[in-house]
């Protein structure tokens, strides 16, 4: 049957708008999950996920119990990455119970000799231990014990070039100055936050959608629509609509969140963001509806989403793990999840300032795309007849 | 003028089972037509065809003047839809349903404007324009489905089983609003399976396994189904006396309970069976009144009708 002949009419478009957006402001249920949830899930994930370590649990086993010994657990314990774990404090046995039963992840050993080694000038070696089972963790711990301990070494040293009659400052030297751009404290929620926002905004969008054609079928109401001249891509159309509207207002409320609250800096413009924030909705509620012209049921539907939306978006967006590090093909296959260009695109803007739409077209274009062919898809999978 | 509906060896199957097996029949314009039939009789199928909804297997019929098979979407324009669920909005008022619904049709808001108070008023929902649909009892809802089919001012409604589960007062008022439709010019296609309904229909065909086994008004049917008048028996013990009578059926004729009451459509003569009765429930002590000759109800037709087409089939 044709369903499809002659024009969109924005006449028909309108009333389906009004009709979803009523349909979820009444509803008590989705309400909390359109205007509350975002906000909660952004709160509780920001501060779950941080790559920052800070007061990490370990112990000192100081064999030396010399002046320099405790001179070095001292500046452990006052960098702030690490705390004391008194109960396994220089017990050796205690400490690597305390490693396997994850109660630390680092020991540090400082074997005896260590100062009188350091006074006959020889080199002295600290052990640092950590925990393999976790190596996000134990590999930046390592860093920055590696970073104190350096620095005590270079104290050391200055110290004794000073006891020799050198002027200290004309000791030849090479220093890292750092300077990271675009986030100075390298604080992990300025880069998370973003993540996180298109990372809630993908599942809540999806979530919303998917619901949407096979509720009708679930609740009957579908028979009539299709009984009436209503177009399938109007109908799309005016769902979306509906919802880009709604969802709009969660961005708000998780970039302010994220702004006030986290003190992210929003470095960009405010109308990059928007163009995204459309752009995003868009392909996003597209993949719902997609996904709910495909289900049976609500609840397949709602699964469903959950596998294309969730894990995708964390661990093929880039939010975690760098694209670029994956293999050929699984990069291939990020290309599909919209939630790679928002993280890219709100990162960029979040943090770069004076980053317009310049930079970021690539990533618009395939959202727009993107968006486009789910929407066609459901349209056309939308039948208007019941056989 | 042409038919509103006009209908060509229309048929409908899913797989081995025919639901709907190769009807034809006309309804005219500004007609109430009833389709009226058991459960499965095959009416809902002919009315989602009809509407476009369903693409028959074979034959075809013209709606409003357009094809169901070749233009479906123009068969839809013009046509105003009461599926047998309320299809409503709960969360929506009536106003924003029905304010939906003709939207839907492309009709602009002056339109709408001009047409809500009209469609209130028909269908008697003064009053409740702002409350919420899924608050009201089913009664309402009936209507303000209804008003939403009746809304964009289509040239046919057609409604599905509408009374269904609504209590016998409001069914009543709700055929008052059918037959105010029928006369503004609407043609009315409407199936039930009540039979004392039909008699607001005009016409109406008798569905009974995909097919209709009878066709006409109301009287013609029953003058054709029956050539002379059934005889009707009441008495205190209906059942027992049922039980009695039947074991005579081959003397008497067809017997049917109706609550207090026993029809009996006879073979013979009419006397010779108020004999055989007045015997056969004397001699078992059983109360019952001299018997009368009455019209046969729409329920007797069809319970005739239904074992004749089903004795032919064997």
């Amino acid at each position: 049957m044709a369903n499809d002949r002659g024009t969109l009419d924005f006449k028909r478009i309108i009333p389906v708008f009004k009709k979803e957006f009523l349909h979820i402001v009444r509803d008590a249920r989705s309400l909390v999950i359109v205007l509350i949830a975002p906000v909660l899930l952004l709160v509780l994930y920001s501060y779950a996920v941080t790559f920052d370590i800070n007061k990490l649990d370990f112990s000192v086993v100081d064999y030396d119990r010399s002046s320099l010994s405790r001179l070095i657990a001292a500046k452990f314990t006052s960098s702030g990455y690490f705390e004391m774990y008194k109960p396994a404090e220089n017990n050796m046995a205690k400490s690597v119970e305390a490693i396997r039963v994850n109660k630390i992840k680092v020991i540090v050993t400082i074997p005896v000799g260590l100062e009188k080694a350091v006074k006959k000038n020889l080199t002295a070696k600290i052990q640092v231990i950590g925990d393999g089972a976790d190596p996000t963790t134990t590999n930046t711990a390592i860093g920055y014990a590696n970073m104190i301990i350096a620095s005590v070494s270079r104290d050391i040293i200055l110290d004794e070039v000073k006891s020799r009659g050198f002027n200290t400052k004309t000791i030849p030297m090479v220093e890292t100055v750092p300077r990271v751009w675009y986030n100075q404290e390298l604080k992990s929620s300025n880069f998370i936050i973003p993540g996180l926002i298109a990372i809630i905004m993908m599942l809540i969008a999806a979530l919303l959608t998917s619901l949407t054609v096979v509720g009708e079928k679930e609740k009957g109401t579908f028979e009539q629509l299709i009984s009436t001249p209503i177009k399938p891509l109007e109908l799309m159309i005016g769902k979306i609509a509906s919802y880009i509207a709604i969802c709009l207002i969660d961005v708000a409320e998780i970039v302010i969140v994220g702004i006030l609250w986290f003190k992210v800096p929003f470095q960009g413009n405010y109308f990059t963001l928007v163009v995204f924030s459309l752009l995003f909705l868009f392909c996003a509620l597209g993949l719902g509806l997609f996904i709910s012209s495909l289900a049976s049921t609500q609840q397949i539907a709602v699964i469903a989403t959950a596998f294309s939306t969730l894990l995708p978006s964390i661990l093929l967006s880039g939010f975690m793990f760098p694209i670029d590090s994956m293999p050929w093909i699984i990069r291939m296959i990020t290309y599909v999840f919209p939630a790679r260009y928002f993280i890219t695109a709100l990162r960029t803007i979040f943090l770069k300032a004076d980053t317009g739409m310049s930079v970021l077209w690539g990533e618009a274009w395939f959202l727009f795309f993107f968006g486009m062919i789910f929407l066609l898809i459901s349209a056309s999978r939308f039948r208007k007849d019941l056989g | 003028m042409q038919p509103s509906v006009s209908a060509k060896n229309l048929q409908k199957t899913f797989g081995d089972f025919v639901a709907v097996d190769s009807i034809s029949f006309e309804v005219e314009k500004g007609e109430i037509y009833g389709f009226l039939g058991a459960n499965g009789a095959g009416k809902t199928t002919t009315i989602r065809m009809l509407c476009g909804l369903l693409e028959p297997t074979s034959g075809d019929a013209m709606v409003a003047g357009f094809s169901i098979k070749k233009d479906p979407e123009e068969v839809k324009k013009r046509l105003g839809y009461m599926s047998q669920k309320f299809s409503l909005y709960p969360s929506l008022t009536v106003e924003e349903n029905i304010d939906f619904y003709a939207g839907l049709y492309g009709k602009d808001d002056e339109f709408i404007k001009q047409r809500m108070p009209e469609v209130i008023k028909y269908t008697e929902l003064d009053g409740l324009e702002k409350k919420i649909v899924g608050d009201m009892p089913g009664g309402l809802k009936q209507r303000v489905a209804l008003a939403c089919a009746i809304a964009h001012k289509p040239e046919i409604v057609f409604l599905d089983e509408p009374t269904a589960g609504v209590d016998p007062l409001l069914r009543r008022r709700f055929w008052e609003i059918i037959d105010m439709l029928s006369k503004s010019g609407i043609t009315v296609f409407v199936t039930t399976h009540y039979m004392d309904e039909v008699e607001h229909c005009h016409r109406i065909a008798l569905m009974n396994s995909g097919c209709i086994i009878k066709e006409g008004t109301i009287h013609d049917i029953k003058a054709s189904v029956f050539k002379k008048p059934i005889m009707e028996i009441e008495s205190e013990a209906p059942v027992e006396a049922y039980k009695l009578l039947s074991l005579k059926r081959g003397e008497l004729g067809e017997l049917s309970i109706h609550g207090a009451l026993i029809h009996l459509i006879p073979t013979g003569g009419m006397e010779q069976a108020g004999k055989v009765i007045a015997e056969t429930l004397g001699n078992a002590g059983i109360k019952f009144s001299k018997p009368e000759n009455v019209e046969p109800t729409m329920e007797d037709v069809f319970v005739n009708l239904v074992k004749g087409s089903e004795a032919d089939g064997k």
